[in-house]
C-alpha cells in the first residue's frame, strides 16, 4: 500500500499530520462541526480517516502517527474537549506520548505520580470513566482533583484502549465545562480509542513475530553447530548422538560454559586442522 | 527423589525467567527434537521425559544460568535417578 504523509493546515492553524493513500484528494480533517460519522463540510471527514487508520502499514512511524492522529481528531471531534491526551501503559509504567495541550500532559503525570486517577482507572478497569468533578461526591483521586481544579478542568472522560483481551492505556479528554460529555461524545471517543487500540495490537503482534523470527533463526544456527559437534564426537568416539550430547553437556558443566560455546570450540579445532 | 521431574523443570523455568515457549526454543537450539507441546507436557507433569530428552531440557535451562552466579543448578537425569 502506498502511504503518504502530508502536513495540512487546518482552520485552527495548527499543523496536522494526515496519512492518506496516494491519489486521494486533499483530506478535509476539520470535523469540529459535524457528528462523528457525518461528512465534514470540506472533505471526506472522520469516516475516511477511521478507514485509513484501520489500513495503515505498521511501522513504528505509522504507529506514532496514528496515536497522534487519534489525539488530534478526538480534540476536534469531541466538541467540549479542552485538551486531549493518550496514556500508554508499559511494563515500566504509564506515559503520555501525545497531548494536544500541556495541561493534559500535566494532569496525566499527576495521576502517574500518585498511581491513581481517571485515566489509570479506565485502563485498569477496562471501562469508560466519565466524571464531572463537582458532581462526583467520592473522595477518590485527591491529588488529581487539586491539580485539575488548579488548571480549571471540571470534567474528564477516559476511554480505555482495549483490543481483544489486551488493554494498552487510555484516551483522555479534559474539559473546562462541568458535566461536559454526553452520550455522543462518549461514543465518539470510544470509536477513536478502539481504532487506536487496534493499531497498537497489530504493532505489538508484528513486533512479537519479528522477535520470534530472530530467535528461531538464531536457534537454527545453534542447532546446526551443535549437530556438527555431535557428528564429530560420534565419529571420534564411535558413539551415538545421545552419548555425544552427554559428552558435550559434561564439558559444559565442567567449564561452566554454554553448550553452544563448547560445541563451537570443538568444531573450530576440526576446521583449523584440515585432513591431509 | 524428593521433587518430581515436572517440579524440577517448572522451578528451573521460573528461576531462569523464561516462558515455556522460550524454553522450547532454547531446547530446540541445542538439538532437542520434541515439540513445544511435549515440553509443555513435561512441565505440567502429564508426560515423563526419557532420560536423554530430559537432559536436553535440563541443559537448555542450565545454559540460561551460565554467566550468573549459579553454576548448572538443574540436575541431570543421572543425578535424580531418572
Amino acid at each position: 500500500m502506498l502511504a503518504l504523509t502530508t502536513t495540512v493546515k487546518t482552520r485552527r492553524e495548527s499543523t496536522f499530520v494526515c496519512v492518506h493513500s496516494a491519489g486521494t484528494e486533499r483530506s478535509g480533517l476539520d470535523c469540529r462541526s459535524g457528528h462523528p460519522m457525518a461528512p465534514a463540510d470540506d472533505g471526506p471527514g472522520l469516516a475516511l480517516v477511521l478507514l485509513q487508520m484501520g489500513g495503515l502499514l505498521l511501522s513504528d512511524l505509522t504507529v506514532d502517527t496514528v496515536l497522534e492522529l487519534a489525539t488530534e481528531i478526538t480534540e476536534r471531534t469531541v466538541r467540549s474537549a479542552s485538551a486531549v491526551s493518550l496514556t500508554l501503559v508499559r511494563e515500566d509504567g504509564a506515559q503520555t506520548p501525545n497531548a494536544s495541550e500541556p495541561v493534559a500532559r500535566d494532569l496525566d503525570e499527576v495521576q502517574y505520580k500518585e498511581d491513581e486517577g481517571p485515566c489509570l482507572e479506565a485502563y485498569a478497569e477496562r471501562a469508560v470513566v466519565n466524571v464531572s468533578l463537582a458532581d462526583d461526591r467520592s473522595q477518590r483521586w485527591p491529588a488529581f482533583r487539586d491539580a485539575a481544579e488548579a488548571h480549571g478542568i471540571r470534567s474528564i472522560l477516559s476511554v480505555p484502549l482495549v483490543a481483544g483481551d489486551r488493554a494498552f492505556g487510555a484516551l483522555n479528554v479534559y474539559s473546562r465545562e462541568p458535566a461536559a460529555f454526553d452520550g455522543i461524545e462518549v461514543a465518539t471517543a470510544s470509536l477513536l480509542a478502539a481504532q487506536a487500540a487496534a493499531v497498537l495490537a497489530n504493532a505489538v503482534a508484528f513486533a512479537d513475530a519479528s522477535a520470534l523470527n530472530a530467535q528461531l533463526r538464531d536457534a537454527l544456527e545453534s542447532r546446526d553447530l551443535i549437530g556438527q559437534a555431535k557428528g564429530i564426537l560420534m565419529e571420534r568416539e564411535s558413539c551415538d548422538a545421545e552419548a555425544a550430547f552427554t559428552i558435550l553437556r559434561r564439558a559444559s558443566q565442567r567449564t561452566n560454559r554454554k553448550l553452544r560455546e563448547v560445541a563451537a570450540e570443538l568444531v573450530a579445532t576440526v576446521v583449523e586442522r584440515p585432513v591431509g | 527423589m524428593t521433587a518430581t521431574v515436572s517440579e524440577i523443570l517448572q522451578a528451573g523455568r521460573r528461576q531462569a525467567g523464561v516462558t515455556s515457549q522460550e524454553l522450547w526454543i532454547r531446547y530446540y537450539a541445542i538439538g532437542g527434537g520434541s515439540s513445544p507441546e511435549t515440553i509443555d507436557a513435561y512441565l505440567d507433569g502429564s508426560v515423563v521425559p526419557r532420560p536423554a530428552d530430559y537432559d536436553v531440557v535440563a541443559q537448555a535451562l542450565n545454559d540460561a544460568f551460565v554467566g550468573e552466579d549459579a553454576d548448572h543448578p538443574i540436575p541431570y537425569a543421572e543425578d535424580i535417578g531418572l
